[in-house]
């Protein structure tokens, strides 16, 4: 058993004494010091790596910058003054007394002058033209440059949109040299005066920020200078601690130590926010001064100068469109600065200060996105470029959308939907359109609507939205039999009930619209009248698998399950396919896919790619141009034929319905555009409308407003006498005449009503009528 | 009488309406000599050769610049631009099959001298042209 001893009291001799203690202490706080020093050292190196790092390599993820077709202008095309003056404005050009600077023009009768700015193009840069052009009776009639007639100028492309990363910033990078000093001076008197002078830190700026925020008993004003703003902008997240701060202030040391005060001012002039609009983050000077006032950062006056400025403190705060009295205050106030300041003469300040504070409309076309279009060129371009890539080069990507076509959809879908609705008020909001426009020869995409709200990011219908297409499939089943060679458009087919059993015993018995059935009529009647019965027919006797496979030739991808109800549009396609589809009619059998994007250069002008005409040459442009007589039947005098009653024909369309009518569409197209437009309701439930009716009249009011040409003559197609009874006759004898293959017209077999000639006298010749 | 000179006044009216305007490209009809010379051993003639629209024309003169310095897909670019402004114009297509062909492209081509007879219709001289280059296609 061990005995505790009890614990030995130190004596007081061996207490260490005061100044002995203070030693120790003074260890721990030497040793303590020195990790500490050993610990920031190492943080120091850290934050100067990172600074370094993110400074001199790329600064910003720059998206890519999408761009619309340039407007084309040469001697005969076709483009009204309307258009030239909605191109020039959607472009941000002014209207001035005189042309003098680019981005301007002036209009005097027929006759225009474009100033127009320097732009570089996919296929290299151009410099800034004036150019001189007159339109007359709709195409320009001149152009001309330096007193010289010219063949082909181009417009530079409006901007419609861009591929942004996670949050969607954007930016427009600018020089410093390409910043109005005025700017620059302004900037650094309202924000950070003694920016010059400091080496990242301003002392006395904490110290007057504290004092502040002392005599208000809250935070009120801030002392960081422009580096710290820049630091806390570009590096750190947005919380308020003192470690961030601290590292604020560190590494706003360190850039100053690294990089030149001009460096850091164009950084901070690229870096800064100054708004939002939509989902788009709007950073830096450039992009600012074309948002806000639709020109370059080196055309603002002293006014737009302070108003950007007044931004910076908040950018919601002061905004000038929501906010236009605090941002006119502010404004005046950093005038107020610049004149003290002697950045801007006395003189100056008053002349700016009474002005108004005039701002670009936020929605006009050249700063406002076209999501459905965006989508499909990203989806195409996402076939050779990585996302990541188009989220960050600052690639620029050259489409193939046409403003104007675009512009006239959109507003005749607007408008046509507002009407459809007015009838009911059960309708009111429920109805939904989408559309595609597409060059008619080369499938491009000219215009595309996902939504009856065009510049809304969501479901886009053109792409997405599958529904039935009703008699849109019909042309299909007419071309199957024109290919058998055994129908041709005088063949008499019966309208008449039809029953067909399906697999599961169940019966398909179709129905025309007005569920009445008439007879014996020329297949071209029937396509014109659109009838069902006729068509499910004539789809029974050609074939389904002969159908089905017709779907394919034309281009069609989508799978066609070889049922009756196919013969009368029970497949479901969205827009984008059945405009597919009908390309290849409206192409004269070329079916090629159809295309959003014209090239992608980098930032700095090197062509990456271009795309040109891709395609193969399917079916033959006789059968082509042979079914193309049925569509332009329908618009003639058919279920179409409103369209031909206020536009030139001729012009081919169909109409299309589907069950109960919860789909309305519309295919048709003229001489140079291909429309097919889609009007019906998400939850899929009927609606009182027909395609001609709903589908019909956006699709007029586009091609009225856009500019319509009349379909050529179809020159492979000889036109030949028919019958009562479907058979040809020799010329000169009695029957209506239709159109056969020229190197294909059967012989005549029909009995021969001889036509009697009209007796002489009868009629007046014109020479008769002058006198 | 009366009708008469109303008649007259309105048709030359008309006639100086009509003059004043240039027709568009897409009315022009283009024939063989618009096809650059081209011979077996596959050298072409310029890409200017022929009489062409001034848009067309200028586009062409570009194309020839770089077919000159054999950048192909530059040369190609500004010939898709001359077929969206033509369309239909063999020629057009005569050229862009052409190049395709100097980039290996021989289906490409094909295809697009299949597009350029579809336009070419009646025209013999052309077809026959077409059909020469369609031949180095196969």
């Amino acid at each position: 058993m061990s005995q505790r001893k009890p614990a030995a009291k130190k004596s007081k001799s061996e207490r260490p004494s005061l100044s002995g203690r203070r030693k120790v202490w003074l260890a721990w706080m030497l040793r303590l010091s020195l990790v500490g020093l050993a610990l920031l050292a190492g943080w120091l190196v850290y934050l100067d790596a990172q600074v370094r790092e993110r400074f001199d390599g790329n600064k910003w993820a720059l998206p890519a910058k999408v761009y619309a077709r340039p407007l084309l202008l040469y001697p005969g095309q076709l483009l009204s003054a309307s258009q030239l003056e909605a191109e020039l404005s959607w472009s941000d050009y002014s209207a001035r007394g005189y042309a003098d600077r680019p981005g301007s023009y002036t209009r005097s009768g027929e006759q225009w002058t474009i100033f127009r700015r320097a732009f570089p193009f996919w296929d290299g840069p151009e410099s800034a033209r004036r150019i001189e052009l007159s339109i007359r009776d709709g195409r320009i009639s001149r152009l001309r440059e330096q007193g010289e007639d010219v063949g082909l100028v181009r417009l530079e492309p409006q901007y419609i949109g861009g591929i942004f990363p996670a949050h969607n910033e954007d930016r427009e990078l600018v020089r410093l040299e390409d910043v109005p000093p005025a700017l620059v001076a302004a900037l650094v008197v309202t924000e950070d005066k003694a920016f010059f002078e400091h080496w990242g830190i301003s002392l006395r700026g904490i110290a007057r920020a504290m004092l502040a925020n002392v005599k208000a008993g809250g935070f009120v004003q801030g002392g960081s200078t422009l580096t710290q703003q820049l630091v806390k902008n570009f590096f750190l997240s947005s919380e308020r601690t003192l470690i961030r701060k601290g590292q604020e202030a560190l590494m706003a040391l360190l850039l100053e130590l690294h990089y030149s005060k001009e460096e850091i001012l164009q950084a901070y002039l690229n870096e800064v926010y100054l708004g939002q609009a939509g989902r788009r983050a709007i950073h830096g000077f450039g992009l600012a001064a074309r948002f806000y006032f639709g020109k370059s950062v080196k055309e603002l006056d002293n006014g737009e100068i302070a108003t950007l400025v007044g931004l910076v403190k908040g950018a919601s705060y002061y905004n000038p469109r929501r906010n236009p009295e605090r941002a006119k205050e502010r404004r005046d106030l950093i005038l107020g600065l610049m004149a003290d300041n002697g950045i801007i003469t006395d003189g100056q300040r008053i002349v700016a200060q009474g002005k108004p504070l005039l701002t670009s409309a936020a929605g006009r076309a050249g700063q406002r996105e076209y999501p459905a279009f965006l989508e499909l060129a990203r989806a195409q371009l996402q076939r050779d470029y990585r996302l990541q890539d188009l989220q960050s080069e600052g690639l620029r990507i050259f489409t193939t959308l046409d403003p104007w076509m675009q512009n006239a959809v959109e507003e005749a879908a607007q408008a046509t939907l507002k009407r459809l609705e007015s009838r009911s008020r059960e309708l009111k909001d429920v109805l939904e359109t989408a559309a595609v426009i597409t060059s008619v020869d080369g499938g491009e995409v000219r215009a595309l609507l996902g939504s009856r709200k065009p510049e809304f990011f969501g479901f886009n219908r053109a792409l997405a939205a599958k529904r039935a297409i009703g008699s849109l499939a019909k042309p299909v089943v007419y071309l199957a039999a024109l290919e058998s060679g055994r129908y041709h458009w005088g063949s008499v087919i019966d309208d008449k009930p039809v029953s067909v059993s399906g697999p599961g015993g169940q019966l398909w018995q179709p129905q025309n619209y007005d569920h009445k059935s008439h007879g014996a009529l020329p297949m071209a009647d029937a396509l014109a009248r659109s009838l069902n019965q006729a068509t499910a027919r004539l789809g029974m006797t050609v074939g389904l698998g002969n159908v089905a496979a017709t779907f394919k030739e034309l281009g069609l991808q989508a799978e066609v399950p070889p049922y009756p109800s196919m013969l009368l549009g029970a497949i479901s396609l969205s827009p984008v396919e059945v405009a597919a589809m009908y390309q290849t009619i409206a192409s004269q059998g070329f079916v090629m896919p159809l295309r959003t994007i014209e090239a992608v250069a980098t930032a700095k002008g090197e062509t990456l790619s271009s795309y040109a005409l891709r395609g193969e040459q399917v079916v033959s442009p006789a059968m082509m141009q042979w079914l193309r007589y049925g569509l332009e039947q329908v618009a003639e005098r058919g279920t179409a034929r409103r369209i031909t009653q206020e536009l030139e024909g001729p012009l081919a369309a169909k109409t299309g319905t589907s069950d109960d009518q919860r789909d309305a569409w519309f295919a048709g197209f003229d001489n140079r555009h291909l429309g097919v437009v889609w009007v019906g309701r998400d939850d899929n439930q009927p609606m009182p409308f027909a395609g001609s009716s709903a589908a019909l009249p956006i699709w007029l009011d586009t091609f009225r407003s856009a500019g319509s040409e009349p379909l050529p003559p179809a020159d492979l197609l000889q036109m030949v006498p028919v019958n009562a009874a479907g058979q040809l006759v020799e010329n000169g004898c009695r029957g209506t005449l239709y159109p056969f293959i020229r190197d294909r017209v059967p012989a005549a077999a029909g009995q021969c009503d001889p036509l009697t000639e009209p007796s002489s006298g009868e009629k007046k010749s014109w020479f008769d009528w002058l006198f | 009488m009366v009708r008469l000179v109303v008649l007259i006044f309105t048709f030359s009216a008309f006639l100086a309406g009509c003059s004043a305007v240039p027709e568009g490209p897409d009315q022009q009809r283009v024939n063989v000599a618009a096809l650059p010379d081209w011979q077996a051993d596959g050298s072409m003639g310029s890409f200017t050769e022929g009489n062409h629209h001034p848009a067309i024309a200028s586009l062409f003169a570009k194309a020839e610049i770089e077919r000159r310095k054999q950048r192909w897909r530059s040369a190609m670019t500004y010939l898709d631009q001359a077929r969206q402004i033509q369309p239909r114009n063999p020629a057009v297509f005569y050229r862009q099959a052409w190049v395709s062909l100097q980039m290996g492209d021989r289906a490409q081509a094909r295809n697009l001298l299949q597009r350029g007879l579809v336009f070419a219709q009646s025209d013999v001289a052309m077809t026959e042209r077409l059909n020469q280059l369609l031949a180095q296609c196969q």
